[in-house]
């Protein structure tokens, strides 16, 4: 195994720039996801890694030896192709055994390998099939294995448990997540699911037209995204995001949104929000809406639009002028539609963000920014 | 905080810790999860209206389905009636074969007529088995050559982009644009200046110049069907370039390239306009010109000539026979992009 670094890459078709200066160091052992939206240039990321496509500009290391110009056969990689790519000619057996064939594996080591490979995705009785004979679930196994028969530099994933159904698709996380912890791998895992980034990642890689907006542990990327993209692209439900201006309520600074609302800012908050060049943008997690039947003083009034219970926790859309802002509420909670209801957002996990730049501000000048986490979380405690 | 102070109802999201995680992990993970992402439907949902669609078709007829059946009635009469009538003739004697009324089951068959045409001893037999070795040469030669050719060539045509790769692919075509006497003098002049006039290469030559275009389109449209994945896949695993198209895709194409080959066999051994015009020699005749060498010289032994033409109709339904399976799944499958 060996850390895979990007320097500066970029990939460019004709005008379209899919990849575009991105940096990114994956450590030894890491595993790492890649999420963004379609077309943000994931796949390409990893096609550029893997050799098959050629770099435009930029520098690609596995562990500390520059593979720009190394063919795909000699990168040392293993790839699991979000369509699998089994070979649908050959019997599973000969798909896990070709990698390995390629290398010049003696026969008897090539038998060895394969079957214990096929134990470990329990898949033995699968050998002599063809990947058309098998399930969907299967054939992931399948592409899986071929991958980790041989013991390769890094694991490239292409969004490899997207065309499984929901249920099994929770298992093979836990079944990749176990695989990885086991044999130390490094890996570099595209998905969309940001289920699978947050449960099976030690760090996040989120991308977006080409750009790496922010790499970090996941749990930090959630807490502290670092403009309004990454804000509203990770966490489900998006985080609300309101535009609204700086003014000045009751010897207070306070949010004036654009729909009229009026809100004030903690002390703290009010700081951050003074930095901005303009307008800011506002971004509140679900959880940090508190809601209120009655009327309070500094609390904004909203209408219900829809209530849904998901069992663990009720989510509650409301109507803020023309916006739609989504709160979750107890699971027994339940609102008639048009309603009344007040809201307030939690001042300790307010986002803040310049509109013009669309950047986070930064939290009050107190906190040093490597003890944000642990801040964070020492507001919630002490609320 | 006032989160806590006030009577509002609370807005925790916390209460979605899984057994496995610790809370807060949970808590983070239950928010970023987004619901599950649509996964794509199956390649196989595809098919399935098409097959419902036809088996409803098939309970009711349609006015259109009707005319459909009694066109392909009389299409199968004109092809069958010949063919029997063929097959028949050639089994009988000379005499029988004249008889009035003509009747479709000979009274006395022989196989004498066959067995005259492939003795070597016989001069008829010696020229016809000559006639047929030459068209075995030129078309095999011609199917060899062309798929040497189109093989490489349609791949690139699907793999590679590079300048002017579209011209050159319609270009190919312009070729079968034109009925095929037009070429006919200006490659009779060609093959004089070659001094390849009466020599098979000016057949196998020619035969290329008709079946390549359509083989490297019909083979194009098979390797962009297979995903370019799989290539990918098997030079990651340790492939070259090469070996990746050897050992992975031209086993897949195999239907495709099986396809062509009896495609391009049978336009070679069916040819007769430029095998009539480029070859002059006896030694070097080929089947069909051969043929009609037989009506002038025999005119009256019918159940002889009949017996040639059956002959060579035989290597050619026997292959298609044999490998039509390929054959419809090269048309299916190269043809229909999904
Ligand atoms: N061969 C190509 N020629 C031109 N543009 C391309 C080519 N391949 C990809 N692109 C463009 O590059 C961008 C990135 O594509 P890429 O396949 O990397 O996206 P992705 O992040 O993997 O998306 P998805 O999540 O849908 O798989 C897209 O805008 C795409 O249109
Ligand atoms: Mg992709």
């Amino acid at each position: 195994m060996a850390g895979v670094t990007l320097r500066e890459i970029v990939k460019e078709y004709g005008d379209v720039v899919a990849v575009d200066h991105v940096s990114l160091e994956v450590q030894d052992g890491e595993f790492v996801a890649l999420v963004g939206p379609s077309g943000c240039g994931k796949t390409t990321t990893l096609n550029l890694v893997a050799g098959l496509l050629e770099l435009t500009d930029g520098d690609i290391l596995i562990g500390d030896k520059l593979i720009n110009d190394l063919d795909p056969k000699d990168r040392d990689l293993a790839m699991v192709f979000q369509n699998y790519a089994l070979y649908p000619n050959k019997k599973v057996y000969d798909n896990l055994a070709f990698p390995l064939k390629m290398r010049g594996t003696p026969k008897g080591e090539i038998a060895a390998r394969v079957r214990k490979t096929a134990e470990i995705l329990s898949i033995e009785h699968l050998l002599d099939r063809k990947p058309k004979q098998l399930s969907g679930g299967q054939q992931q196994r399948v592409a899986l294995g071929r991958a980790l028969v041989r013991n390769p530099k890094a694991f490239l994933m292409d969004e490899p448990l997207s065309n499984l159904d929901a249920k099994l698709r929770v298992q093979m996380r836990a079944e990749l997540k176990r695989f990885h912890q086991e044999i130390g791998a490094t890996v570099l895992y595209v998905t969309h699911d940001q289920m699978e980034a947050v449960t099976m990642a030690d760090k996040m890689a989120v991308m977006s037209g080409g750009v790496l907006q922010q790499y970090g542990p996941p749990d930090e990327v959630y807490r502290h995204p670092v403009n309004v993209f990454v804000a509203g692209f990770v966490g489900s439900p998006s985080m609300n995001l309101l535009r609204a201006a700086v003014t000045a309520a009751d010897g207070q600074g306070a949010l004036r949104g654009t729909e009229g609302w009026l809100h004030p800012l903690s002390p703290a908050n009010a700081r951050r929000a003074a930095a901005s060049s303009g307008d800011v943008m506002v971004g509140i997690r679900h959880n940090q809406v508190h809601l209120s039947r009655e009327e309070r003083p500094g609390w904004v009034e909203t209408r219900v639009y829809t209530v849904e219970p998901t069992g663990d926790l009720t989510y509650v859309h409301l109507r803020l002028g023309g916006q739609l802002l989504v709160a979750s509420a107890d699971a027994e909670w339940r609102a008639a539609p048009d309603d009344r209801v007040w809201v307030e957002f939690d001042q300790g996990s307010l986002h803040l963000f310049d509109a013009q730049t669309e950047l986070a501000l930064p939290l009050a000048d107190a906190v040093a920014s490597g003890a944000t986490v642990g801040s964070a979380r020492a507001m919630a405690t002490a609320g | 905080m006032s989160a806590n102070l006030s009577t509002g109802v609370g807005a925790s999201g916390g209460s979605t810790a899984d057994a496995g995680l610790d809370g807060r992990d949970a808590r983070i993970a239950a928010a970023i999860a987004t619901p599950t992402a649509p996964s794509r439907p199956a390649v196989r949902s595809r098919v399935q209206p098409a097959t419902r669609r036809r088996a409803r078709r098939r309970c009711r007829p349609t006015p259109i389905g009707v005319l459909g059946w009694v066109f392909l009635a009389v299409l199968l009469f004109f092809t069958v009636v010949p063919m029997a009538w063929m097959v028949s003739t050639s089994l009988k004697s000379s005499f029988a074969a004249i008889d009035q009324p003509p009747r479709w089951i000979p009274a006395e068959p022989t196989i004498v007529n066959y067995t005259k045409l492939l003795n070597p001893d016989e001069t008829v037999g010696a020229d016809f088995l000559r006639y047929m070795r030459n068209s075995v040469w030129v078309s095999t030669a011609t199917t060899v050559l062309g798929l040497i050719v189109a093989v490489p060539a349609s791949y690139a045509f699907s793999r590679f982009a590079f300048p002017g790769r579209d011209t050159l692919f319609f270009s190919v075509l312009v070729r079968n644009m034109f009925p095929t006497v037009v070429f006919l003098i200006p490659l009779f002049i060609l093959m004089r200046r070659l001094t390849l006039v009466d020599s098979h290469w000016s057949l196998i030559l020619t035969y290329l110049t008709f079946g390549l275009p359509l083989s490297i389109w019909l083979l194009k449209g098979f390797y962009d069907n297979i995903p370019v994945e799989l290539e990918q896949a098997a030079r990651i695993d340790g492939a070259t370039r090469f070996q990746a198209f050897y050992l992975i895709v031209m086993p897949l194409s195999s239907p495709g390239i099986i396809a062509t080959a009896i495609y391009a066999f049978i336009q070679g051994w069916n040819e007769y306009v430029y095998a009539r015009t480029f070859i002059q020699s006896d030694r070097l005749l080929t089947m069909p010109v051969g043929l009609q060498k037989f009506f002038t010289e025999y005119a009256s032994d019918w159940p002889g000539l009949m017996a040639a033409s059956f002959i060579m109709s035989v290597p050619v339904v026997v292959l298609f026979l044999a490998l039509q399976k390929y054959f419809v799944q090269a048309l299916t499958e190269g043809a229909v992009k999904s």
